[in-house]
């Protein structure tokens, strides 16, 4: 059993050495040339139209079912006036992004890999060396910044959309008013909850990035060899999200805790000179 | 039936306006996946009828068995730890923000990961680790025509690849599930203790107050089903597998993707069904 | 100007693949390396354009020490080295010119030039300009060695490295690109490594040839010299060319392999509309 988890944990702790070598490859290249715009703006659109379709119709459903859960909680405790607030702050500061976010692992992450992959077991991205072109810098990097991009962009979407999708769900399944429903939303839904939110996609956004181009340039070994990286890529990013979720959490709450002392420091400040009505917040 | 490269030959012969593409990658899915809808419903339908019948090949399903819960063990354990981690502070932020009390943590916590993240992010994390597998492997065999061999053989490939794999998912499943509530549940647990000074005894009996035997049997049943869904659409996907490393390649994404979106789907129908129930 | 291989040793884990390989071509002259599969051609190839590197050893092409270079200073001997490989390795996702210019656009040609030399070459490997704006999944398998061929020679390389180039055809397109293979080395004054298990048109075409074993060199010599050896695997390998009564034939077992086309139509079919025989289960 210790010998189990001393391989599991030097086999992550490898991987994730390689990931960082790969990513600081990347982002010399990066540093070093320029000119990829088109590239870049090419690759975001073809991810983005590709997954659109599969993200907008997960978030609805992961939507609905944080609300139905909720509503069955908070019933309860009698606190179903603050079912949309609640749900809309979990959904978008949490659930939305892990949810939907696995889901593009496996749209976007998995594709990624799946294509390097091919491209490395055909030869295709040793053909490029030979022909004098630094593969990192035109295949890699392209789609390393259009798969952030592209998450952030298709989170914020899926975010839209899975708060559509609760709120119907709660106004035909859960029988409550959506004006009661919306009514709650700004006691719990700020301009930093979505920053949070939007924080997080970008993270996750890296992390997709990050392994899926390592796993597919690293594939070897024909057909089986991409089937391994796809998979590996999938499970990695998985593992990766939760675990920079929690850290996320975590730092995300300390800003939260410095953001509001800003801000009533702010109000306080503009208060006491006569800027604005005192009272705070 | 046309294949997707003789449709997209097609569709870029016909120098499309921008409202055409949009309808092409809407469109572009079903046609792809069509013939794996139907395949999956073969599946299915094969391995429900065979299911009752000897052999029940005991080796293979032992194997599998092994392998998807023993080898999803780690990842599922990690994985789960921090999520377990996060739900605490998350609730008892929330609670604080609606009800001004953190009092309600053990029952809430409990409940929600009772019937849906100690259940949901395994599942979700199995697509990735089992699912992915399965189709990578199966893939494999069809590209270099061990499917074809076995055949040949006179072995049916659902019988030796499909069923020893969906008996096993679905059993290896369910324990992981619960083992996977388990292990949220402890980490939430200490961080309640840790960081909110309940005291164990205190925050068990709370969570008593609010967990029947009906949500235990509840998360076993949606475990079982997610567990029973990923191997056959990942086989699905392998029968269908397109030649050469591209294929397998792209018929790995696609089944991660329609099993993603087949246990989202699922969790909500299941979700509601049980709202009604509980 | 002439690749040099030095005393290079490379093991991959703990299995040793060359072993104090040391040889050295001519100018001019196209060299086939022969030896049975594993015994490490393919890499030696490979440690020549700096894909691989050695664990000990010096390798020069022309000038350059490949094993002292580094990535951005291996680009200029890169666009020396002329390689094409044995699958084609052709970028699905680009059309037959930009497959074809992708080595020309970092040299500063203007699009007009560019255009030129791309029809240029696609007459040098016998090709109508009717592909240009086809993928190459469109093209059969001999077409495609074609294309790889010209993407190769657009750059005017010095040396051209042959990975397997005739592996998995007919004996017909076999034919075809070794001819290939030796008019253009000769038309363009190009020297040649070939790298190939096929003795018979290693004796045809080949100014010397090379046989790898274990590691290092078993013969080295003019397809006359070969002929004379008495080494035991050089026979080996001769027997095997004076054994097959139709040469080639035994290389192709299906028969759909000797029509490409068939045979791609025939791959189709059974990935595409074989409905799994799940109706054998339902009985």
């Amino acid at each position: 059993m210790t010998d189990f988890a001393a391989r599991a944990l030097s086999t992550f702790l490898h991987e994730l050495g390689g990931i960082a070598i790969f990513n600081i490859r990347i982002a010399r290249t990066y540093f070093g040339t320029a000119g990829n715009g088109p590239e870049i703006f090419r690759q975001t659109a073809i991810i983005c139209t590709r997954s659109i379709t599969t993200v907008l119709f997960a978030g609805v459903f992961v939507g609905a079912i944080l609300v139905v859960q909720f509503n069955l909680m908070l019933k309860q405790y009698d606190a179903q006036m603050y079912l949309g607030g609640l749900n809309t702050s979990a959904l978008v500061r949490e659930v939305g992004p892990l949810i939907i976010s696995f889901l593009l692992a496996g749209k976007i992450g998995a594709f990624t890999a799946a294509e390097l992959g091919t491209m490395r077991v055909t030869d295709q991205i040793d053909a490029m060396e030979c022909l004098g072109a630094n593969p990192v810098q035109r295949i890699v990097l392209p789609r390393f910044i259009a798969i952030i991009l592209a998450s952030v962009i298709l989170l914020g979407l899926g975010l839209v959309i899975s708060i559509a999708g609760s709120t119907i769900v709660a106004t035909v399944f859960c029988g409550i008013n959506p004006l009661r429903f919306a009514g709650s939303f700004p006691r719990f839904v700020g301009v930093w909850t979505v920053a949070c939110g939007m924080i997080k996609a970008l993270v996750y956004g890296v992390i997709v990035a990050g392994v899926s181009c390592y796993k597919g340039y690293t594939a070897s070994g024909g057909a089986r060899g991409v089937g391994r990286a796809v998979t590996l890529a999938a499970v990695y990013t998985n593992l990766y999200i939760v675990i920079a979720d929690f850290i996320t959490s975590n730092i995300l709450e300390f800003l939260t805790e410095v953001w509001r002392i800003a801000l009533a420091g702010a109000l306080a400040w503009l208060a006491a000179h006569g800027w604005i009505a005192g009272g705070g917040l | 039936m046309k294949t997707v490269a003789e449709y997209e030959k097609e569709l870029r012969s016909l120098a499309m306006p921008l409202w055409g593409r949009v309808l092409h990658h809407l469109g572009k899915p079903v046609a792809e996946h069509g013939a794996t809808v139907r395949e999956f419903w073969h599946l299915l339908r094969a391995v429900l009828i065979r299911l009752p019948r000897r052999p029940w090949r005991r080796h293979e399903i032992a194997i599998s068995v092994v392998h998807i819960g023993i080898g999803s063990m780690p990842i599922i354990t990690i994985a789960t730890a921090f999520a377990g981690l996060v739900v605490t502070n998350e609730i008892a932020w929330h609670m604080r923000e609606a009800l001004g009390t953190i009092s309600m943590i053990p029952g809430f916590t409990a409940q929600f990961i009772l019937r849906e993240l100690g259940i949901a992010i395994p599942a979700l994390l199995l697509t990735a680790k089992v699912g992915a597998s399965i189709t990578a492997e199966v893939g494999t065999m069809k590209v270099t025509e061990q499917i074809d061999a076995l055949r040949l053989l006179g072995i049916d490939p659902v019988d030796y690849l499909v069923f020893p794999r969906f008996v096993a998912s679905v059993f290896a499943t369910a324990c992981l599930t619960l083992f996977a509530v388990a292990v949220t549940m402890g980490c939430a647990i200490s961080v309640a203790i840790v960081r909110y000074n309940f005291s164990i005894l205190e925050y068990l009996n709370a969570v008593r107050h609010f967990i029947g035997l009906a949500d235990i049997v509840c998360a076993l049943v949606k475990g079982m089903v997610f567990g029973g869904i990923i191997p056959i659409i990942s086989c699905a996907y392998g029968f269908r597998c397109k030649p050469g490393a591209e294929g397998v390649g792209t018929a790995t994404t696609n089944a991660v993707v329609a099993s993603t979106i087949a246990i989202i789907l699922l969790d909500f129908v299941l979700t509601y069904l049980f709202s009604l129930v509980l | 100007m002439s690749i040099r291989f030095e005393n290079v040793t490379k093991s991959f884990l703990d299995r040793k693949v060359l072993s104090d390989l040391s040889f050295s071509t001519r100018d001019g002259e196209i060299l086939y390396i022969i030896g049975k599969s594993g015994v490490g051609k393919s890499v030696t190839l490979k440690h020549a354009v700096g894909l691989i590197k050695p664990d000990s050893g010096r390798i020069f092409v022309g000038s350059h020490e490949v094993t002292s270079l580094n990535r951005e200073e291996l680009m200029p001997v890169r666009r020396l080295c002329g390689m094409i490989f044995q699958q084609t390795a052709l970028f699905d996702s680009m059309n037959i010119f930009d497959n074809i210019a992708y080595g020309l656009r970092s040299t500063g040609l203007d699009s007009d030039a560019l255009a030129a030399r791309v029809s240029e070459v696609l007459s040098l490997v016998q090709l109508d300009s009717g592909v240009l704006d086809k993928l190459p999944c469109d093209l059969s398998f001999g077409m495609q060695k074609r294309v790889s061929l010209a993407r190769t020679i657009a750059p005017s390389p010095a040396y051209l490295l042959f990975d397997e180039p005739t592996t998995g055809l007919d004996p017909i397109i076999t034919n075809a690109i070794g001819s290939l293979i030796t008019g253009l080395s000769r038309q363009l004054g190009t020297t040649s490594i070939v790298v190939s298990h096929d003795m018979e048109s290693a004796l045809s075409t080949a100014d010397r040839i090379m046989l790898l074993d274990n590691g290092g060199i078993a013969a080295l010599g003019t397809p006359g010299e070969i002929r004379q050896s008495t080494n035991p695997l050089v026979m080996e390998f001769l027997a095997e060319i004076n054994d097959t009564p139709e040469a080639g034939t035994s290389r192709t077992p299906c028969i759909w392999r000797q029509d490409e086309q068939s045979y791609r139509e025939y791959r189709r079919a059974i990935h595409h509309d074989d409905p799994l025989d799940i109706e054998e289960v339902d009985k």
